[in-house]
């Protein structure tokens, strides 16, 4: 029995070490060559913005994310996908896009998009960070969700699309949303009307994703009502971030109330803008919570 | 399986003595007197194997069950006397309802409630106490499944585990409020833990309530309640039933919009979104707790259903006791 044990255990350093150090060189690889799409064929829908050049906002002084800082990439005025495809051997055929939070105005462009990313990778998931136009009221000045949100459909209908391209199955098309990053969950998942004038045949096919996950997201007003085909949705949020739990709880309640698959988790502390960065909190090991969700939804 | 090796000591050892001894027994007699496959003989061999370390391990976690601390909650007659019940028993029938595979003792007819305090090992001994009440509509306590099992599992982490064996079925004691034996039997144990706290060697700012289904009546009534719902009995009774922190599973919620207390103690919650409507209760409990500023933390698994202790289900549900484990380090209670 103790022999059986020790064999065990071997077996398990041996698979755990073979895991790291393989994900480890496939992420080096992907980091250095994700593949891009630009999202529109021609300029995005709206009037023409000629913004300065892209930049990332951080000054040396910035507030450090889990003891790191961020990257805040402000003026996208050329919306694009960038995608991080899984090592061959462990590819699932799923793929999730990623929408970063900053408000509408900035991306946390590694926080909640490359780390991301690189975290979904690991577990066999096509990782499809979704880099959409900010600020958004230099493009819609009275909605400043406008272009989030028309991206973010435009996002799914395309993945979709061309789906044998990245070598995923269409109906396993996910999206998650950070902060403001859940425009464009919201935009796709709940939302019917498309947000633009189609204009090519990407756009002929749906923008729902098949399971959403917006993350420390804004969530509904009370009695909302949510359509009973929304796909299921999975939930992170710190109890301590500020007000937001409470929206993510009407958001919860809608989708129970519409018969719609739903998991939530509020932590007892974490604040908001954590993204996948080790923090030490407990609720620092929430991407394991979603997998253990995907696994459950056969996604995995 | 992993706790089970945990705990092995010299009785465990000498199980596995047993175990290799028996396994050529069973060898020898196979071979002398069946005449069977080699594979085939080789599956029987392993299931039998298999059969008598189960039973084995279940005999060593015997061993530690049988070794709790008992005492009785109450010095004389419990709250509106003795009542007079046939003797207890386990309710369970061979067809009854599995919990992962396994049936649930469903203990009735308890009129004599008490404290059953399972000490974790000297090595892991935080200073952390938990009080665990079953579920069981009032009817039954869920004994093993929402009881021994779950006091197993927080005494394997270094809490004092103490399973609150409240008066069932409550019909029986209250006839028009059968959750009151349950409430003050919750308010009792509280006290008493805390009063008697150095005994056990617990801290008496450390104690928490952990309840099941109904046994989130308890829990209830000794962190959101403030009135003592029976008469103080002893010195014990002037002691705070107020617990240090609480988790309800699977338990009821509150209505919409209950105001609840802003010093109420740190909760967490556990509740499957397939429980019918379940958790629509716990979300609101989840409010009040946010509007009132008290520390919580809630999971909603997608599917679990009602009833699943600590057991190993398969599902991510099954998994919360590691949620748990966290939020109490996070909160200094490991």
């Amino acid at each position: 029995m103790i022999h059986l044990l020790k064999k065990a255990l071997i077996m398990f350093c041996f698979t755990m070490a073979f895991n790291s150090s393989a994900s480890a060189s496939a992420n080096e690889v992907h980091a250095a060559k994700p593949i891009i799409w630009q999202l529109w064929p021609e300029k995005p829908p709206g009037d023409h913005v000629e913004l300065p050049a892209e930049y990332d906002k951080t000054k040396p002084g910035d507030k450090l994310y889990g003891g790191l800082p961020v990257i805040r990439l402000t003026n996208v005025t050329k919306p694009t996908l960038v995608i991080y495809k899984p090592n061959k051997e462990i590819d699932t055929g799923t793929a999730i896009i990623i929408a970063p939070g900053g408000g509408t105005s900035i991306l946390a462009y590694d926080l909640e998009g490359t780390e991301v990313a690189e975290w979904f990778t690991s577990i066999g998931v096509t990782a499809i960070i979704l880099k959409y136009r900010v600020p958004g009221k230099a493009f819609n000045k009275d909605k400043q969700w406008l272009s989030a949100a028309q991206d973010g459909q435009r996002a799914v209908s395309l993945v979709r699309g061309r789906a044998s391209e990245l070598g995923i199955k269409p109906a396993k098309i996910g999206i998650m949303g950070f902060s403001a990053g859940g425009i464009a969950v919201a935009y796709t998942t709940v939302i019917k009307e498309r947000m633009y004038e189609p204009v090519d045949k990407y756009d002929e096919i749906s923008f729902t994703p098949n399971y959403a996950a917006p993350i420390y997201a804004g969530g509904s007003p009370p009695d909302t009502v949510l359509p009973k085909e929304t796909p299921p949705v999975f939930m992170v949020v710190a109890h301590d971030d500020k007000n937001m739990s409470l929206g993510m709880v009407n958001t919860y309640i809608s989708l129970k109330k519409s018969g719609v698959s739903a998991e939530l988790h509020i932590y007892e502390s974490g604040g908001h803008g954590f993204g996948v960065r080790k923090t030490g909190l407990p609720i620092a090991k929430w991407p394991e919570r979603m997998q253990e969700w995907m696994v459950r939804l056969r996604l995995l | 399986m992993a706790r089970a090796h945990a705990r092995m000591d010299g009785s465990a050892e000498a199980a596995v003595m047993i175990i290799k001894l028996t396994s050529e027994f069973i060898t020898l007699v196979i071979q002398q007197l069946i005449s069977v496959k080699a594979m085939m003989y080789h599956q029987f061999k392993m299931s039998l194997l298999t059969c008598l370390t189960l039973a084995i391990c279940s005999f060593t976690n015997q061993l530690h069950a049988a070794e709790p601390i008992i005492w009785q909650l109450w010095p004389g007659e419990p709250p509106g006397g003795n009542v007079e019940l046939p003797p207890e028993y386990n309710k369970t029938k061979p067809t009854d309802k599995l919990v992962a595979g396994r049936p649930v003792f469903r203990l009735t007819n308890v009129s004599k409630p008490e404290l059953i305090i399972f000490k974790p090992k000297e090595e892991l001994a935080t200073d952390t106490a938990l009080i665990i009440a079953p579920g069981g509509g009032t009817s039954i306590l869920g004994y093993d499944l929402g009881g021994t099992e779950v006091a197993e599992w927080f005494s394997s982490i270094g809490v004092t585990a103490i399973v609150l064996k409240y008066r069932v079925p409550g019909i029986a004691f209250n006839k028009d409020k059968k959750w009151l034996a349950a409430a003050q039997d919750g308010q009792r144990a509280v006290s008493l833990v805390r009063g008697r706290a150095s005994e056990l060697g617990i801290n008496p700012d450390k104690i928490g309530i952990l309840g099941f289904s109904a046994g989130g009546i308890p829990l209830g009534y000794t962190t959101v309640m403030t009135e003592r719902v029976y008469k103080p009995v002893d010195e014990y009774d002037k002691i705070s039933f107020k617990a240090n922190f609480a988790a309800p599973i699977s338990t009821g919620g509150s209505p919409p919009n209950t105001i609840l207390p802003k010093d109420t103690p740190p909760v967490f919650m556990v509740v499957a979104h397939d429980d019918k409507a379940r958790t629509l209760g716990i979300v609101e409990t989840y409010k009040a707790l946010k509007k009132a500023g008290v520390s919580a933390e809630l999971h909603i698994y997608e599917s679990g259903g009602h009833v699943f202790g600590v057991r190993k289900t398969g599902l991510p549900i099954s998994n919360w006791p590691q949620r748990m484990k966290e939020w109490m380090s996070r909160l200094k209670l490991l």
